[in-house]
């Protein structure tokens, strides 16, 4: 699976910093930049 | 562009691949706690969108990238001792309301991300898609 604009986030389960399961999906709602980091340095 | 998120009038979530308590952490540091900092130590986000690896020759011996270390040290930041794979590149993606991917950015090598200009275009064709949708 590649993305492309047009497409719908999907429903990958990430996880925030707090240990709470976030659905990429549930970005949905508002207007998004996503910044994909490299390694943290 | 991690420091000048609050030049854009949209929301910034952040992805990386370290794992939640290295990232948390580091988004402390960094004082992005009013962020959404993510964590993808899988990197199926990346690989979904199709950020890819650099070269060894690309990532660390190209020119361009030791002149933006020096340029971010000489605004002050330190780098840290890298523990993840430091070839993976980063990107960026524009989401619209309805979850759409509305743009992306994929790096082509460590110094090579979006100017907040290039966001701010993507961002003004993005809401005038929208207007033009009604």
């Amino acid at each position: 699976m590649t993305l492309a604009p047009g497409d719908r986030l999907p429903d990958l389960a990430l996880t925030d910093t707090q240990g709470r399961t976030v659905p990429l999906s549930a970005l949905a709602g508002e207007e998004t930049l996503i910044i994909f980091l490299r390694h943290l340095a | 562009m991690l420091h000048h998120t609050e030049e854009l009038s949209v929301r910034v979530v952040i992805v990386a691949f370290a794992k939640p308590e290295s990232l948390a952490g580091y988004q402390h540091r960094q004082r992005l706690d009013q962020l959404l900092v993510i964590s993808d130590p899988e990197r199926r986000a990346y690989r979904a969108f199709d950020l890819g690896r650099g070269s060894v020759l690309r990532v660390w011996l190209d020119p361009r990238v030791w002149a933006r270390y020096l340029q971010l040290m000489l605004r002050g930041r330190r780098p840290e001792s890298a523990h993840e794979d430091t070839l993976q590149l980063g990107g960026d993606a524009l989401i619209d309301r309805g979850g759409r991917i509305a743009w992306i950015y994929r790096s082509r090598g460590p110094e090579d991300r979006p100017s907040v200009a290039d966001i701010q275009a993507a961002l003004s064709d993005l809401r005038a898609r929208v207007d033009a949708d009604g």
